[in-house]
């Protein structure tokens, strides 16, 4: 349990200084200061165990049904980046106290810098890959953060969003490459998927998930190629960069490549990619960190040079190679952490950080130079310090091995990679402590700038140091607080350099033990390990280094002619084109072209139908085709030629209308043909109650629409049309010729003694199938309900402004309301009820129902509106619309519950046949009472949208009217 | 009198029967509305409370029931073929009635403040939330045209609502013309089927594929796979799956933003239910579930073009609310790839699916609302640099946004993290690699976007004298607000419960 404290401790922490952070800077430090400091303390009672080969695990219960656990364990690789996560944290803690300027907001830097570190730790100690994988998209969003803290700076905004770009992606390909392995694997806990070697480098999914965790280790620890962001982030706060990008978050990647060592490393695709990559990125990062003018970029650059050199130790895949690369990943990080407290010193103290405004600084903070040349020396690999320990280890590794069959080629690079690392670390104490002093150049206004790259810009724009007044007061040593880290980690180095064995010793083997899966290979840690390959190359480097740093005033000279490519830009040139890509795809693909839309929706539908149709079997069936008559010819000639019709003359508003009656006037006749009265009834009143609606809305609307089409728009349509058409033809001409089963036979033999009624068509609709029935009036409600509100727009806003201009746009008949036709209607309107009333009640055993019946009325008052005009019908007819469609839902669901209540099925029907005096024997059910609730839905939702339409028109003659009277009587 | 069946049906007949009083209640709050382009306060607040009660009842309705066990009830398949009252049927119910109850909450602020302030809004609202309901629960191609066309009808009239832009009834217009298009081919394709099957109900389609398999051979006519393929066409219409989205950001876009929140969320989900229980129930027979001549490869390509092109698309809009609109095409995406996956781990994949929609449910709710939060009329936030700054200027306002931003680029510790790779482990499983990679891959894509806000929010400053969007307030939004980030919260803090919940819906592959 105190692993799972331990890692909650920062969280806690960040909580605490977040809401502490009114007190200020030293509120919020001693906040920060005391939980890393508990949690420091916490790890330290576990270390002895741990060094000794013990593992602490803790879990909780997390989602189980996934089988993820919350699940830490601590072994020494994971003590060693934990001590210094929290131990370089603590420095850092203390060291951002006195850096950070008074208008700083504390709160926000000690409360991401804490969530930061509970992040790492989490990366550090996490068992459970998933939740590794939780911890280290965390560390990419915090370092977000930090790095835009301080959020005027443009630079700031971009490096933070470079940074998470680039670290966020490769966390994505983490967790693709992290999810095969575990799947290869068979488990997500570390503890046992490092167990199971051979089961994933037999699997098929090695490479691709070796390839993408690469991916995600090489993006966070900067390595070629994706080693351009991280001087980009030196926009950040020093105390970030010094804690982020020397000791901690660029580890991470380096962590993996060592936690997953036992069963990635050892084949050649490992070992290839990653010697490779590390080799590459160690040349790149050293050479332009020669080049590199800004202190912190310097270190930036040749921090990307020693996380290559990490890289390749672990590629090389051989358990000497894992020792070296533990020891080293310590080394580099006390070293640089002290650096990089180092360089904030100095622009702290000098205001600046340009090399080539620098100059003689030793003499002015000696303590300040002191522990940059203790700190460098390490860098550069000079005995008696720790740097010279790891690197001489790496160099004798190196001396063996063959790379593509050459063996000269990795000891010549890694020489090289170290020579030059002895120049950039040169050059750092050099031209910064030594030489003739060059503070009166920048205070003259010649040092900065003018050499800057595009990246880092000097703090002293509005750095810590903003209320100071910038170089005024000569440089000096700063306080004790600010110099005592890097003081500390200066001594340090050069401590475990003089008694590496006592001090690193047990615990670079118990690490390395951790990394490996079993025993280390014997060494010892000592300065003198008498003349090796190594000592040779060490000397060259060191006396090569020094050659280099003589020679590098011509060699600046000969770099900035070479232009040097500049990735950074690349990624952000990209990301444009990629935004740009996507511009043009949005316009190719979607431009808000409903004809478009359209086309590709039933393209697409072609397309799938016809690769349906190509993938099967496809014969037409035996059965024989009915015997063609002339009736039916002439039936073809006549629908085709009306939809051919339509189509063309479509601008002209009120013809294809016509068209479209023959068309369903000819279904209905079809319907008559193959002996379905029921749909043919339907099919007609339907129709005449559609036309009649759509005459009113046409009135409204304009007598042609615009020609709007090109010509290839219509060759394209018509294609689309024919495919469609020959398409679904071909399909129904398929199923319509095959002998099959059909609902039919059983309808027959139910319809009477279960449904009562010999009509087959409507006991269906009402009783077999009366759910949908019910469920279709809850649609038409809905449908009247829609055309209610989409109308209402017609008579407001913008489309109520163009109504109120409307005009008829033909002269008008001067009659407006004709009176034979008044007097035809008000006398159809009785004989229409009787005969609505007469479909509705023999609808159960002959053609009619609850749904012609409810059209019949309908048409019978739209006449009425038709002949009479709006206003005068609207004052006669009663019930509200609305209120007829509810009624109508209400008494169709009430009447298919009242089934259940009798625990019947829903909308099971009870029936008897009384006789009616005249009439006859009819048929009384409770599906009547549905059937009335259909009827009175029909008329609601019929008369709804006429009374839409109707005030549609009513207002814009309204509108018309008070517009004339406007005109006549002046303006009011 | 055995009430079981009412029982089973309750959480449908509650909200139905809440539509129908609503609708009376509209009906007597229309006093004086007439000549109401004064300030007249408007029936929203008790209409959308109303609305939010009733649907908050069918999902506690459909909660009980679920605790209660639908076998348990006597009567609960009296209603089958047409509506199957099972776990799956509940717990869409659940997820749509909490969709629809915060999407009218977020009406409740919205309306008012844009002056859309008519009642109608509600029922149309109830109605559709109806209509989704049947259509998760359908069992038979005519009750899932029923149930599509109930939810449809209503939502083409909510996009349009806003009717003094022109924009927006275009919008809504399109929407309509080709949503009637695409229903029209869902009912070519279902006319297919029963002539090549003799049945309309799930289950009978099933028997008759499995029966034709057996005595012809693995060949299927070829009447069948067209039919198969366009009902799945019509159905991916609603869940907007590309090609088929073109609709989507014009009409999100267009319509009121809680209008947008409904279509983004039970639309999309109602559309996911069906589509899951037609395949798996109806067209789950081996013989179409092959790759060589089935729909797995349809909507596999399906899945890959959703997700590519949406992602694609989204990171160049100028609007935030339309790159949300390509959000939830790209959604729609991850969501076909778990369906996809189903062919081979059934239940996991399902569950994985239900999983997503109800976090996806949440997050959405909350981005929208959020949205609607960030800005009050005369200043709606609409564009990125309408943004700028909220950080400082609504600190509440901005963290929420960031909240259900972060959880719909599915980041941890939120909903969206889990729903993803709970999809993801699904597809694994079902060893579609490709589909995997590709999904992750768009991911990444995706954070660009969602991050952006972010950017703009916490990072820029307002250009000097551009007009600022003043941040609303209102009781309904926030608490919308708050119901959903629990509900993010929860479910990706402590997915065990939900896991459960979910792989008990799932549909018994028969």
């Amino acid at each position: 349990m105190i692993l799972v404290l331990l890692v909650l401790l920062p969280f806690l922490g960040a909580v605490a200084t977040a809401l502490v952070s009114r007190g200020g800077r030293d509120a919020c430090a001693v906040t920060a200061g005391v939980a890393t400091a508990v949690a420091l303390g916490l790890l330290g009672a576990l270390a002895p165990g741990v060094v000794a080969g013990e593992v602490v695990q803790a879990s909780v219960g997390w989602v189980p049904a996934l089988g993820l656990q919350a699940s830490f364990f601590v072994d020494a690789l994971g003590l060693t980046l934990a001590g210094l996560i929290l131990g370089v944290g603590l420095l850092v803690v203390v060291y951002a106290r006195y850096y950070l300027a008074a208008a700083d907001p504390p709160g926000r830097f000690y409360a991401f810098l804490l969530l930061f570190q509970g992040a790492m730790l989490g990366v550090a100690l996490s068992s459970n890959v998933l939740l590794l994988l939780v911890f280290w998209e965390l560390t990419s969003l915090s370092s977000f953060l930090l790095i835009g803290y301080w959020r005027h700076l443009p630079e700031a905004r971009r490096g933070a969003r470079m940074a998470l770009t680039v670290t966020g992606a490769g966390g994505l390909s983490l967790l693709a490459g992290l999810l095969l392995l575990g799947h290869s694997a068979g488990t997500y806990e570390l503890p046992v998927l490092l167990q199971r070697r051979e089961a994933i480098q037999g699997s098929p999914l090695y490479l691709p998930a070796l390839l993408l965790i690469l991916g995600g280790c090489f993006t966070k620890s900067a390595q070629f190629p994706f080693h351009f962001w991280l001087p980009q982030a030196m926009a950040a706060p020093t105390p970030v960069s010094a804690y982020l990008h020397s000791a901690t978050m660029v580890k991470a990647g380096i962590f993996l490549l060592a936690r997953l060592w036992p069963v990635l490393a050892g084949t050649e695709a490992w070992f290839l990619i990653v010697t490779t990559t590390g080799l590459v990125t160690m040349l790149v990062g050293a050479v332009s960190a020669l080049f590199e003018d800004d202190l912190k970029g310097l270190l930036a650059r040749s921090t990307i040079s020693q996380l290559g050199l990490l890289t390749m130790l672990f590629g090389l895949g051989t358990r000497m190679g894992a020792v070296v690369g533990v020891f080293h990943l310590v080394n580099h990080a006390l070293f640089k952490a002290a650096l990089f407290m180092n360089a904030g010193i100095v622009d702290h103290e000098a205001g600046t950080r340009d090399v080539k405004g620098l100059g003689g600084l030793g003499s002015l903070m000696p303590v300040a130079a002191t522990v940059a040349v203790v700190a460098s020396a390490a860098m550069a690999g000079v005995p008696p310090l720790n740097g010279f320990l790891s690197k001489e280890m790496m160099l004798e590794e190196a001396a063996h091995t063959r790379l593509l069959g050459q063996a000269w080629l990795v000891p010549v690079v890694v020489t090289v990679g170290a020579t030059l690392s002895v120049a950039y670390a040169l050059r750092y104490v050099v031209r910064v402590y030594f030489g003739a002093r060059r503070g009166e150049a920048l205070a003259s206004g010649q040092g900065a700038g003018a050499h800057h790259d595009s990246c880092a810009p000097p703090e002293a724009s509005r750095g810590p140091e903003a209320g100071r007044g910038g170089g005024a007061a000569a440089p000096h040593d700063p306080p004790l607080g600010m110099g005592a880290p890097s003081v500390l980690l200066g001594a340090l180095a050069l401590v475990v350099g003089l008694f590496p064995e006592t001090l690193a010793g047990p615990l670079v083997r118990a690490a390395s033990a951790a990394v490996i899966g079993g025993a280390p290979p014997g060494f010892t840690l000592a300065l003198w390990h008498g003349f090796t390959p190594a000592l040779g190359m060490s000397v060259v480097a060191l006396v090569g280094g020094a050659g280099v740093l003589a020679v590098h005033g011509g060699a600046e000279k000969v770099w900035r002619r070479l232009g040097v490519p500049d990735p950074a830009g690349w990624f952000e040139a990209g990301l444009g084109a990629a935004v740009k890509g996507s511009r043009k795809l949005t316009l190719a693909i979607h431009d808000g072209s409903l004809q478009r839309g359209l086309a590709l929706l039933v393209g697409t539908a072609v397309m799938v139908g016809f690769v349906g149709f190509g993938g099967a079997k496809h014969t037409a069936g035996e059965r024989p085709p009915m015997p063609v008559e002339m009736l039916t010819v002439l039936a073809w000639v006549l629908l085709v030629t009306a939809t051919g019709a339509a189509v063309v003359m479509h601008r002209r508003r009120y013809l294809p209308l016509l068209f479209m009656g023959v068309v369903s006037m000819i279904m209905a006749l079809a319907f008559i043909f193959l002996s379905a009265p029921d749909l043919a009834l339907t099919q007609v009143s339907v129709d005449v109650v559609t036309i009649l609606l759509l005459l009113l809305a046409l009135n409204l609307l304009p007598q042609q629409s615009p020609p709007e089409t090109t010509r290839r728009r219509r060759v394209r349509d018509a294609v689309l049309a024919l495919l469609g058409g020959v398409g679904m033809g071909s399909a129904a001409w398929a199923v319509m010729t095959r002998e099959r089963k059909t609902l039919a036979d059983y309808y027959w033999t139910h319809a009477k003694p279960e449904g009562g009624g010999t009509n087959v068509v409507n006991v269906i609709l009402v009783d077999f199938r009366g759910f949908d029935t019910f469920g279709e009036i809850v649609v038409l409600g809905t449908a009247a309900l829609a055309i209610f509100a989409l109308l209402e727009t017609a008579n407001r806003g913008e489309a109520g402004r163009r109504l109120a201009q409307w005009k008829p746009g033909r002269p008008l008949s001067p009659e407006r309301y004709p009176l034979i036709l008044i007097a035809v209607t008000r006398l159809l309107l009785p004989f229409a009820i009787v005969t609505a009333l007469f479909m509705f009640l023999r609808g159960h055993d002959h053609p009619g129902g609850g749904f012609v019946a409810g059209l019949v009325v309908a048409i019978a008052v739209l006449m009425q509106y038709l002949a009479s005009g709006f206003d005068w019908a609207d004052r006669r007819v009663r019930p509200d619309h609305h209120a007829l469609i509810g009624w109508g839902v209400l008494v169709a669901a009430l009447t298919g519950l009242g089934a259940l209540v009798f625990g019947r099925p829903f909308l099971t029907s009870a029936f008897w046949h009384p006789r009616l005096p005249f009439v006859g024997e009819i048929a009384l059910s409770t599906a009547m009472v549905f059937d009335a609730g259909v009827t009175l839905a029909v008329v609601g939702a019929v008369m709804l949208a006429l009374a839409q339409l109707a005030s549609a028109s009513k207002r814009a003659k309204q509108w018309a009217e008070k517009r004339e009277r406007g005109e006549h009587g002046g303006a009011p | 009198m055995n009430l079981d069946p009412f029982l089973a049906a309750s959480p449908l007949l509650v909200v139905a029967l809440g539509g129908c009083l609503l609708m009376v209640a509209e009906a007597f709050s229309k006093h004086g509305r007439e000549e109401n382009d004064s300030r007249s306060a408007g029936p929203s607040g008790d209409l959308a409370l109303g609305t939010a009660i009733t649907l908050i009842t069918g999902a506690i309705f459909s909660a009980g029931i679920w605790f209660v066990g639908p076998d348990k009830l006597e009567g609960s398949r009296a209603l089958e073929p047409y509506l199957i009252l099972d776990r799956f049927s509940l717990f869409f119910s659940f997820v749509l009635c909490v969709g629809g109850a915060l999407s009218a909450l977020l009406a409740g602020g919205y309306l008012p403040e844009h002056k859309l302030d008519r009642g109608e809004f509600y029922p149309l609202l109830i109605f559709s939330t109806l209509g989704a309901m049947m259509l998760a629960a359908a069992g038979d191609l005519l009750s899932l045209f029923l149930g599509l066309e109930t939810m449809s009808l209503g939502v083409y009239a909510l996009a349009g609502f806003r009717r003094a832009s022109p924009r927006s009834t275009e919008a809504a217009l399109k929407y309509f013309l080709l949503g009637s298009f695409a229903a029209a081919i869902l009912l070519y394709g279902g006319a297919l089927i029963y002539g090549a099957t003799g049945h309309t109900d799930l289950a009978g389609i099933r028997a008759a594929i499995t029966s034709t398999a057996a005595t012809e051979g693995a060949a299927n006519p070829a009447v069948l796979l067209i039919g198969v393929a366009l009902v799945i066409v019509g159905l991916a219409f609603k869940v907007s799956a590309v090609p088929f989205h073109m609709w989507t950001p014009d009409a999100y876009e267009g319509a009121p933003t809680p209008a947008t929140t409904f279509m983004a969320v039970a639309v999309k989900s109602a559309a996911f239910a069906t589509l899951l229980r037609v395949l798996v129930e109806a067209f789950g027979d081996p013989a179409l579930t092959s790759w060589a001549s089935g729909w797995p490869p349809l909507l596999a390509f399906m899945a890959l073009l959703t997700m590519t092109v949406a992602n694609l698309i989204a990171g160049r809009q100028e609007s935030v609310k339309r790159m949300l609109a390509y959000s939830s095409i790209a959604h729609a995406g991850y969501v076909l790839v778990g369906l996809v996956a189903t062919i081979k781990v059934g239940g996991d994949a399902q569950a994985s699916i239900m999983f997503y929609l109800l976090a996806y449910t949440a997050s959405t709710v909350g981005a929208f609302g959020a949205l609607i939060l960030c800005g009050s009329r005369g200043a709606e936030a609409v564009s990125y640099e309408d943004l700028s700054g909220l950080g400082r200027r609504h600190p509440a306002a901005a963290m929420a946004f960031s909240f259900f931003l972060l959880s719909l680029a599915g980041t941890p510790p939120t909903a969206g993290f889990f729903s993803k790779f709970y999809i993801i482990k699904a597809a694994l499983g079902a060893e579609h690699y490709v589909l995997v990679v590709v999904l992750v891959l768009n991911s990444v894509l995706s954070a660009y976007y969602y991050l952006r806000v972010l950017v703009f929010m916490y990072m820029r400053e307002p250009a000097p004298g551009a007009p600022l969007a003043r941040p609303m307030r209102s009781g309904y939004v926030t608490t919308a607000l708050v119901l959903s980030a629990v509900l993010v919260l929860v479910l990706g803090v402590f997915p065990s419960t939900y896991l459960e919940i979910v792989a008990q819906a799932a549909l018994a592959s028969r």
